[in-house]
Order: C-alpha cells, then structure tokens, then sequence
C-alpha cells in the first residue's frame, strides 16, 4: 500500500540531529541523511537548545543539497514534504518546519507537519516491509515513554505513558550521577557490560498491575541511585561503577519489560514493535524479544541507525499521515510539547 | 528589478516587494492604499505607499504584523497574500532579501531559514542585510531632514536600536551627512549589544567632538527604553513607529545596491547576524577563563578544581568586563527542555 513515483521529502530537527531523507512512497529509502550535534553538545554535559537550533540552521540546507545528489532525484520530482512538528525543542523544531515550509511553496507541492513519535514508531516500517497495523508498540526515547496500540495507519492509542522522567531521560541522569557524560545511554550500557546486574537492588515502581496499569515512573529509580552512591561517599567506600550501571539499567529494562508483557497478554495482539532512541539498548531489545518469544508474539526493532532520530522515520509517518488525513498547510505552528 | 524581502527580527513580522527604478511597471496601483491584514489577528496592520525612494527604487507594497513567534511561522502565507495582491508568483521575483538581526534569535532563525530554502530551491539570488543597517537606511530624505532647524548646522548622528531585554540594546550610530545616508553606511559606533548606560556615555563622547549637531533615535522598540533617553544630555530627536515602522525599505535599499553591484550571498552559508552567544557559551567560558587563571595563579599545586565540574549548573559568576562585549545573564530568546 505504497505508491511508487511519489518522492517524500521529510526534515527531522526536533533536538541534536539535523536529518533530510527521501523516499519513495512511505517504505522505501532512496537516501537518509543524519548530521549529529553530539560533539558540539558534548562539553556543556547535554543539549544546549540555542546552540542546537544555530548548528541546524548552519548545516540544513548544505544536507538539502547532498539528499538530492545521494537520491538521485531533481527537486521537481518531489510530490510531497514531510517535516517534524514536534514534540522537540522550539527553536531547533522552527528551523526544519521553515525549511520545509519554504521547499512546499517553492515547489507548489503539499506538506506534512509529523508527530516526532509517530516517527519513531513508523521506523518499524522502514525496517519490515510488510508490518501494517494493529500492533502493540513500546516507545522509548530521551523524552517520552509509551505503551501503545497502533490499530491502524494514523490510529494511536495510548495506553502508558511516564508520569515524570522518560526512561532514557532517566538513563542520561544515572549517567551524570556517575561521572559518564552526554549522551548517558549508550555508555551506562557499555559501562554495565563489564557489571553485576544483581549487585544492587534498585526499585522497581509502580509495579501494582491493579493500580498502575501501564503507566511508569523512573524519577524514584534515579534518586535511589544517587542515594546510594552519597552514602557510600559518607562511609568513605567506593562503589563499582560498572555495577552500578548494571544493576540500574536492569531496574529500567526490567519494567519496561514487564509492562509491555501485561499489555500483551491483555491485548492478544500478535506483533510488538519496539522503538524510539532507547530502543538501540542491546539488553532491552533481548529482554522485549525474548517476552515476545514466551508468547508466541512477532517482535520487531529497527536496526540502531532507525532508532536514534532520522529523517526517514518522519517520511514514512508523513506518507502515512498524508495518505489518511491530507496536508497539513503552510502555515501549521511548532508543537514543542505535541503528545503522542 | 523586485525584491521580495522577509523580516522577522522582531514581534513586528513584515514581508515586503520593493521595485527597483530599472523595472518598469505597466500599470500604477492605487497610491498610498492601505492594505488592512487580518484585523481580527489583534495586530497592527499598514502598508506604505510607493515612491520613499525615487533615487533607486520604491517599496511598492509593505505588510507588517505586530504578534508573538507564531506571526513569523506564518510569513510564508504573508509572502503569498503580498504576491498575490500584485498579481505576481514567486518566479516573477528577480531576488530575496532577508533581515539577518540582529533581534530575536529564533524570529531571525525563521526568516533566515526560509529565505536561504527559498533561494535553494527557486534558484533566486539572496541578500542578507543587517537590520541595523535596514533601520538606518529606511530613512527618507525628508525624515532625515526634518529637525534640522534644531541643529542649525552639523552632520547627524542616526541611532537605530533593537531591544535585547531588560537595560540591554542592539544598537549602532551611523553618521549622516546633509542631504541624505552616505552610500555606505560607516559605523560610528559599531553594531553591538549595549547597556542603556553604556551606549548613553558612548553618544555623549561622539556629542562632545561637535562633529555632530544631533541624535536621531529610530526603532519600534525605543518605547521600551525611555531610560535611555532620560539619560542623555545633548540634542536629539525620535523618529517614532509611524514615520518609520520597520526596517524593510533600508533592507532593501541596501539589497538592491549589493544587486546591482552582483554581490549575493550563498544559501549554503548565510546565517543571522546574533551579536551575542548562547548562554551557555559565555558561561563555560567564565569558567574556562577561571579555571585557567587559577591554574595559572596555582603553581606547583599540581591539582586543578575546575575539572571535576562535568556538566555542572554553576551559575555565571563574572562579567566579561571588556569594552561592548556583554557578559552572561539573562539573554535574548533561550527556552529550555527537552523532548
């Protein structure tokens, strides 16, 4: 269900990445462009808002003009602009919206303005050519975490969500706590390779199914942390690091997982795709697959490279959106703080 | 020749179509026509009548809309409606001109954004101007000359001001010479980020060398800095909002001028012309510029504190104390969070 011939332009500037991709239809990638800030960002300990809307507006165009070398296509042959709405922050957000606003009305052709999250979902598409809805989907990223039911093309359904810290926020701050830096995920899982998940144990909260449902909260994960870590100091002892890394990523994949077997077992839904920035943990893919092996359930992730943000996943969320809903205008506004 | 030109500096979003002399126009539209935008929007609406500049060329039509950041996400739609009333489409545009600060830094990201985009993809010629400079040069010579009674004789000195939050102000001084701007306007005080005090004492120095007989402030946002104004001991005069409401004739003015001479700029390249980092910049700075004095001063301890703040929230601490240059405190247009 994806027309061939119809070149999708899609703009992804909602944090530290500056990414152009095309694509033609909703599923096939003709070029993904991502240009990343992290270096830049790296000495201030986290993104620095102002400084990432400058390095966008610095490097979108110069990536605009690589995507159409790298796709092979001439800017006539666009039939559609895809650009990220939000959530994101603002400034970084307005600099890909106004590019893509000014390439539509230069070329006479529609827009879309996409939820990011829609896109992290829909990079399951790019990776599985033949998954189509309903699925129950777990989205993780530095801002959002969500347990959801996609029942069709455009039809979300939230079902959990965090109820303070995401789980990679969550992650970044174990980071800070334990000296690591920017970006925190990716080296709490480096550093709890060489640790003992069971040396310390962490809490797990709102584990009442009753109660809680599918909602999480990690921000009493992260004071545990930095409790433990305080009261050592004050003993004059020094914990393992790599244990500490460890046994806190297990606390976080542990309920991530968990929940997302409720849902299942609650749902009957026969595929689960897991997504969003959070989603290239090596232990949570292996633990998410693994709840999806016990119950006869499809698993799907995208590869690491559709994960983090791109430009691509917002093409086939934007092809989608388009193809169901319509364009969305030139002069739609920034949503920094859109829901899923 | 025309010239489409975007200005978002400001909450004033003003798109325009300046005409240049050479291109001849087939028929006159109404002159001095008002063009009411969106009453209902709670924004302020004018448009100019032709003919500022019989020199070089005209504003052939102006839409200005005084609103929040949500005015500038939709200049594109402003930019359509102006062509339209002409009866024009983009490709009957022989260039862009955009307004590079600087002003608000994610209202300049907007506009510099879409004209650098629009450039790239219709292959028009792009020209960004300083928006001091545009203030400056929007000046006609009848404005320029009003006041001179006052200063019986003596070149001016033209003051343009851009608001930067609390006593902060973006501001040049440009001199003017009897009968109109110098071709190129040359700085007496250079574009900078002031403090209302600062830039006083610096006029009164200029005033004192009796070169000049006296000030004309000019910019929508002078109400906001009064003080400035209270402050100052030497002849002036304001130019207010409705003589001269923005900055988008001088803009082009100035565009047409680098047109004609060939001189464009690269869409790869251009961007805003902030005058001021981020905050975060000036603060690690601070503590770079700290840490390393310290070190300095230290020798021999061998131990160095300042390198066991990762991502630390230390607050700015010390002002840069050097000439214009202002230091770390509450800057113009940073938001925070994360997504």
């Amino acid at each position: 269900m994806t027309r061939e011939g119809f070149y999708n332009l899609a703009i992804e500037s909602s944090c530290d990445e500056t990414s152009v991709a095309i694509l033609d239809g909703g599923r096939k990638v003709l070029c993904n462009l991502v240009s990343t800030q992290i270096p830049i960002h790296k000495k201030f300990g986290g993104v620095v808002p102002e400084i990432a809307s400058r390095k966008h507006l610095e490097t979108i165009n110069r990536i605009l003009a690589l995507a159409f070398e790298e796709a092979g296509i001439q800017p006539q042959d666009l039939s559609l602009v895809s650009s990220t709405r939000g959530p994101g922050l603002i400034g970084a957000l307005l600099v890909g919206i106004s590019a893509a606003k000014s390439i539509a009305y230069a070329l006479d052709i529609p827009i879309v303005g996409v939820n990011h999250m829609h896109g992290h979902i829909s990079a399951n598409y790019l990776a599985y050519p033949d998954l189509e809805p309903p699925f129950a989907c777990l989205v993780v990223s530095g801002g959002h975490t969500a347990l959801c039911l996609v029942d069709a093309y455009e039809d979300y359904q939230v079902l959990g969500r965090t109820r303070d810290d995401a789980a990679g926020e969550s992650l970044d701050k174990a980071a800070r706590a334990l000296g690591l830096g920017y970006p925190g995920g990716p080296k709490i899982q480096r550093l709890a390779e060489a640790g003992n998940a069971q040396a310390f144990d962490f809490p797990r909260a709102m584990m009442n199914r009753g109660r809680d449902g599918y909602d999480f909260s990690f921000s009493g994960l992260k004071t545990a942390v930095i409790n433990t870590i305080h009261q050592a100091d004050q003993r004059g002892e020094t914990l393992s690091k790599a244990d500490l890394a460890a046994s806190y990523q297990e606390a976080v994949v542990d309920v991530l997982a968990t929940k997302s077997g409720w849902l299942l077992d609650a749902c009957g839904y026969k595929t689960f795709c897991l997504s969003g920035g959070v989603a290239a943990n090596g232990p949570l893919r292996a633990r998410l697959q693994a709840v999806c092996q016990e119950r006869g359930v499809r698993f799907c992730v995208p590869p690491l490279d559709l994960c983090t943000d791109n430009g691509a996943m917002i093409g086939a969320a934007g092809y989608y959106q388009y193809m169901t809903q319509g364009p969305s205008g030139l002069d739609f506004a920034a949503d920094p703080d859109l829901d899923l | 020749m025309r010239l489409l030109a975007m200005d978002s500096s400001s909450r004033i979003t003003g798109v325009g179509l300046w005409w240049g002399e050479e291109a001849k126009k087939e028929e006159t539209p109404a002159l001095g026509e008002i063009q009411e935008t969106e009453p209902g929007h709670g924004g302020r609406a004018s448009a100019l009548g032709p003919a500022l500049w019989a020199d070089s060329g005209h504003m052939e039509r102006e839409v200005l809309v005084e609103d929040d950041r949500a005015r500038a996400e939709q200049m594109l739609t402003d930019l359509d409606g102006l062509l339209k009333v002409e009866g024009l489409t983009l490709d009957q545009v022989d260039g862009l001109v955009v307004s590079l600060g600087p002003g608000s830094f994610t209202g300049l990201r907007i506009s510099v954004t879409m004209a650098k985009t629009l450039a790239q993809f219709t292959g028009l010629p792009l020209y960004g101007i300083s928006t001091l400079e545009g203030w400056a040069a929007s000046l006609g010579p009848d404005q320029l000359a009003a006041g001179r009674k006052a200063a019986a004789a003596g070149r001016k000195l033209l003051v343009p001001l851009i608001d930067a939050r609390a006593d902060r102000i973006y501001a040049a001084a440009f001199a003017v010479e009897e009968g109109g701007l110098q071709p190129a306007l040359k700085p007496v005080l250079p574009e900078s980020l002031y403090l209302e005090a600062d830039l006083a004492a610096r006029l009164q120095t200029q005033m004192a060398t009796g070169v000049y007989g006296q000030v004309l402030f000019l910019g929508t946002d002078l109400p906001l800095h009064q003080r400035l104004l209270d402050q100052v001991d030497f002849p002036f005069q304001v130019i207010d909002a409705k003589t001269c409401p923005s900055p988008l004739p001088g803009l082009c003015r100035l565009a047409y001028r680098r047109a004609l001479r060939g001189e464009g700029d690269s869409y790869l390249d251009l961007k805003p012309n902030y005058l001021r980092k981020s905050q975060a910049e000036l603060t690690l700075e601070a503590k770079e510029r700290k840490s390393s004095s310290e070190e300095a001063g230290s020798v021999g301890e061998g131990r160095q504190e300042g390198a066991a703040q990762v991502g630390g929230e230390k607050k700015a601490d010390s002002e840069p104390a050097k000439g214009t240059e202002l230091g770390p405190k509450a800057g113009p247009t940073e938001k925070g969070g994360r997504p």
